[in-house]
């Protein structure tokens, strides 16, 4: 089945009454998740996981999918509107999206953005299309070496390009790998680490681990701050929504640029739409006609961002689908999903499971144009929901989480998890270390564990296994050559920090 | 004005590696002591979690080792935590949430959440006028829903506690 095939067949699967159902509340639930401050893209899709094992697995993780999507759509709202990022890979678009609303350009910017979204969404589907079924080709070469290559490589990437110090990221990162060593180990079966509580025998859970992290410490942080839970926004009116024609013309270029840069960052481990967000923005301010505008409310400022964000979200999923290693968040729960289902993620999944590969491609081209119809029409509601006062929604999500993570094993020993879990997070996020490597140590940990110890056991104890086979030696390659372009660009950017310092003075 | 403690973030940072520091220790110690490490060609258990626990110490000396305040540090000196009210505010909100674990299994989801969503909206609305039937509406009623949709909808497993031959 060639790509253009693959995609018609995942149309077809796609297009089921359910499916389309279960993409339009995936996108529907995930805007709103969004655009209320508390819960981003990941302790959505967190809390919506144990629903999906009541659903088909294509419905399920098209759900989830469009929970992921639709969040990265409503995180813009709030950034516009009230200057509070939904998620962290709108903070940029608050910068220039807030100068315009306050403008009184806050309608078009809705359209542009949600415009632009639609287009790195959906280009990005192009690409994970043509590069999932190539990777996936490629991948059943690989063996334990290989992916142990990949899995360790990926981490030592995240730890380096996740943001803030190396140590920020560093400590978290072993703490995750260290919580991934509890329970029983993946080669012999021996317990280890579990202080002798049975619920610890399967392991820490990742669900009250990522719904504690980013749902739950968020929600702690809003509980504090007054200010932002008081903020309430202006509505905005149907006839505000158009933009200019000038609008229009500035747009395209940065959208298309944005897109670009976008996929790129998906494919490299880490918080992708995140940093596609930011590089979008320093690049936009490098190459727009109009870079002098940019920070006081130029359209550029939010259609690049966007559009990167949207783009590399989707094009993180390209190590998921083509080779079952999650390397972010939200990729990992997707796994859970499917093996919770059944189904075993990997190169193989293409040609066991095409209904899962193809239709979860297909349902986000679907999804792309649901999340269009639903965003800019809709804004309004979208605007009302700013309005619920923050003492009717933060226990409303309390209470969801409690629900999402009990329902996973049935355990309140990971309510109780939850509960740690965010308190550490609101910890981390007061003392600036990061969280997204404590999850992704977490998930990849166990599997960096088994592909290293299957390499030894197959290479009679020969260390050099690890590095003798040409995918091993190119994938150790890209990682030095990612550490090292990342080492050149900060100090570049010292460089020229303490040139403008030097400048001013 | 909310009323704020600001704590240095350079000691916070430090305390937290040597936490970790520790921990690393006793992680290591255990592992070697209660697993088997193998040989090169049958590697243990305790392989990676040594592996691991040495990173982990690694980490901590880093964090402990981190200069602070120059020019260059992305870092804000201090960081800060709520204090007077609404720390009061806060750390009731998670006592209600712990209490909130503690009764699910006794007297089953359903009541546990309608009672911890009247507790916490009553601790975080801010209006001085708040009617507290009104706020116990609110609370029954999205107890209510979230049993209704999640239970018997979706049938995720819920604790239904002692009330479950009067409810159920």
């Amino acid at each position: 089945m060639n790509s253009l095939q693959g995609l018609l067949y995942g149309l077809h699967i796609a297009a089921t009454p359910a499916n389309l159902l279960a993409a339009f509340v995936g996108a529907f639930a995930g805007t709103a998740i969004g655009v209320l401050p508390g819960l981003g893209p990941v302790a959505g899709v967190a809390l919506i996981l144990p629903l999906t094992f009541s659903l088909d697995p294509s419905a399920g993780l098209i759900m989830m999918a469009g929970i992921f999507y639709g969040s990265m759509y409503g995180g813009s709202t709030t950034a516009i509107l009230l200057n509070i990022p939904g998620e962290s890979a709108s903070v940029v678009t608050a910068i220039d999206g807030y100068q315009l609303a306050k403008k009184g350009r806050a309608g078009a910017t809705l359209t542009i953005v949600a415009v632009g979204s639609f287009i790195g969404g959906t280009l990005a589907v192009v690409g994970v299309m043509m590069f999932s079924s190539l990777l996936a080709k490629v991948a059943i070469l690989f063996g334990p070496a290989e992916f142990f290559a990949l899995t360790a490589g990926g981490l030592i990437v995240m730890s380096r390009i996740s943001g803030g110090t190396l140590a920020s990221a560093l400590l978290p990162m072993t703490l995750g790998l260290m919580l991934g060593t509890v329970g029983q180990e993946a080669v012999t079966g021996e317990t280890r680490f579990t202080a002798g509580m049975p619920d610890l025998a399967e392991g820490v859970s990742l669900v009250p681990v990522v719904v504690g992290l980013y749902g739950f410490a968020e929600l702690m942080l809003l509980v504090e701050d007054k200010a932002h839970a008081a903020s309430r926004p202006e509505s905005v009116k149907m006839r505000d929504l158009l933009p200019t024609r000038t609008e229009w013309r500035r747009a395209v270029p940065s959208w298309l640029r944005g897109t670009f840069l976008g996929f790129l960052f998906g494919l490299v481990p880490g918080p992708a739409a995140t940093l596609a967000s930011f590089a979008s923005y320093r690049l936009e301010k490098a190459t727009s006609k109009h870079a002098a505008e940019i920070g006081s409310g130029a359209i550029e400022g939010v259609a690049g961002p966007e559009a990167a964000n949207n783009s590399a979200a989707t094009a993180s999923l390209v190590p998921l689908l083509a080779l079952g290693i999650p390397f972010t968040p939200i990729a990992a729960l997707m796994i859970s999903a499917m093996l919770v289902q059944g189904i075993q993620p990997g190169p193989l999944l293409i040609t066991q499971h095409p209904e899962i590969f193809w239709g979860l491609i297909a349902s986000a081209y679907i999804g792309n144009v649901m999340l269009l119809a639903l965003n800019i029409p809709m804004v309004g509601v979208w605007v009302s929901l700013l309005r619920i006062p923050h003492y009717l929604f933060i226990p409303l999500l309390l209470v969801l989480s409690v629900i999402g993570t009990y329902s996973v094993r049935n355990s309140i020993f990971d309510v109780w998890v939850l509960l740690a879990a965010g308190i550490v997070g609101y910890a981390f996020n007061k003392m600036k270390f990061q969280l997204a490597p404590l999850v992704v140590g977490l998930i990849l940990g166990p599997n960096i564990e088994k592909h290293f110890r299957e390499a030894l056991f197959l290479s009679q104890g020969d260390l050099w296994i690890y590095v003798e086979s040409p995918i091993a030696i190119t994938v150790w390659l890209l990682v030095a050559a990612i550490l090292i372009a990342g080492f050149i660009a900060r100090r570049r950017a010292a460089f020229a920090d303490a040139m403008a310092q030097e400048s001013s003075l | 004005m909310t009323p704020t403690r600001s704590f240095g973030l350079p000691p916070a940072r430090r305390f937290t590696g040597l936490l970790a520091l520790l921990l690393a220790a006793i992680y290591m110690v255990d592992a070697w002591q209660t697993l088997s490490v193998g040989r090169w060609h049958k590697p243990g258990a305790a392989i990676f979690p040594i592996a691991v626990g040495a990173l982990l110490a690694l980490s901590a000396i880093s964090v402990l080792l981190e200069k602070h305040g120059g020019a260059d540090d992305p870092m804000p000196a201090t960081f800060s935590l709520p204090a007077g009210s609404d720390l009061r505010r806060l750390l009731l909100v998670l006592a209600a949430f712990a209490i909130y674990f503690l009764a699910m299994p006794v007297i089953g989801n359903m009541i546990a959440s309608a009672i911890f969503l009247f507790a916490s909206m009553w601790l975080l609305s801010d209006d001085p006028g708040k009617s507290a039937p009104r706020l116990a509406i609110y609370a029954v009623v999205i107890a209510l829903s979230f049993e209704v949709f999640f239970v018997r909808l979706l049938k995720v497993q819920m604790p239904a506690g002692v009330f479950r031959q009067w409810l159920f």
